[in-house]
């Protein structure tokens, strides 16, 4: 019974999904957008890049781009806890069991 | 392994890690950067750790230069970025427009990135095979 | 027309990669599904995205979950 129950939820959500995005009429005409205008315009001028996407990433957004790489370096350091002093139950000291 | 693979590996695997380093090189001037970059540079890595075993693998880096390698540059990327104003306005006046050394701001930061990447993906990878 | 083709692959595979029965398999089935969207990025002219995408799930995540197949068992019950 709950079997069915899962998978007619999941027919019915795609079926919304699909449904919504074919039969709609694309997006609104939003006019002119100041943000992107100006990447565009004066992106090339301001970093001397001709690749608008390097440009965005390292200069204009610089912080978005530090958060990701401290959430790489987070995931390497998780790992590297599991996988050297394992995963312990409560109350008891932790002492390494990898190298 | 046997002798094919062992053969072809060592040539592809230089291959690959030439064309990790381009990429992260010219982040400035066609599709790529750091991220892209990175992780080419540690799938090398990954194959000669695959076919020819973790010892051979670690004579070019090892565990603990990965490690330590991985906290500083995190820490220097951090600096670098936080300050991003001024170096910027001391970098950026160098160079021709559209050839490999021009653009400095963003070709330090490609390289510091990829170089940070590529660690942390390879740390990643001794400590399953090992671990 | 390429378009339906490769969401048709896509989400084809994704569906074995869930029901199949050996692991192995569903890991190959998950890198066909990232081999598919990498191309649909690039028809979409997105090329930093495909060439991330690619390098990434093609590359890294199926070495690693082969590597976790091999420390456990190969066939699900």
């Amino acid at each position: 019974m709950k079997r069915q129950i899962a998978l007619g939820v999941c027919l019915l959500v795609t079926a919304l999904s699909i449904g919504s995005v074919l039969f709609s009429q694309g997006f609104p005409d939003w006019g002119r957008r100041k943000a992107a205008d100006y990447y565009i315009t004066e992106g090339m001028a301001e970093t001397n890049a001709p690749s608008i996407l390097g440009a965005i990433v390292w200069d204009f957004r610089a912080f978005d781009t530090l958060g990701e790489e401290i959430v790489l370096f987070t995931a390497a350091v998780g790992v590297f806890t599991v996988m050297v002093f394992g995963i312990s139950e409560k109350g008891k000291k932790r002492e390494k069991i990898g190298r | 392994m046997d002798l094919i693979t062992r053969t072809s590996s060592r040539i592809v695997a230089l291959v690959i890690l030439f064309f990790g380093i381009y990429i992260i090189l010219h982040g400035h001037l066609s599709p790529g950067g750091s991220f892209p970059g990175g992780v080419i540079i540690a799938s090398a890595l990954a194959l000669t750790a695959v076919v020819f075993g973790i010892k051979k693998a670690e004579m070019f880096i090892g565990e603990r230069t990965a490690h330590i390698v991985e906290g500083l540059v995190a820490l220097a990327l951090c600096i670098m970025v936080i300050f991003e104003f001024f170096i910027r306005k001391m970098l950026l006046p160098l160079g021709t427009q559209f050839q490999l050394f021009s653009a400095w701001e963003i070709l330090t930061l490609n390289i510091v990135g990829g170089v940070m990447v590529s660690m942390a993906l390879i740390l990643i990878i001794y400590l399953m095979i090992r671990g | 027309m390429i378009y339906y083709i490769l969401l048709i692959v896509l989400v084809l595979f994704a569906y074995l990669a869930v029901r199949s029965r050996d692991l192995l398999f569903s890991v190959i089935f998950l890198s066909v599904t990232s081999l598919s969207t990498a191309l649909l990025f690039f028809l979409l002219q997105a090329p930093d995205i495909a060439m991330t995408e690619a390098a990434v799930n093609a590359g890294i995540v199926t070495l690693i979950y082969i590597i976790a197949i091999k420390k456990t068992r190969r066939l699900e019950e």
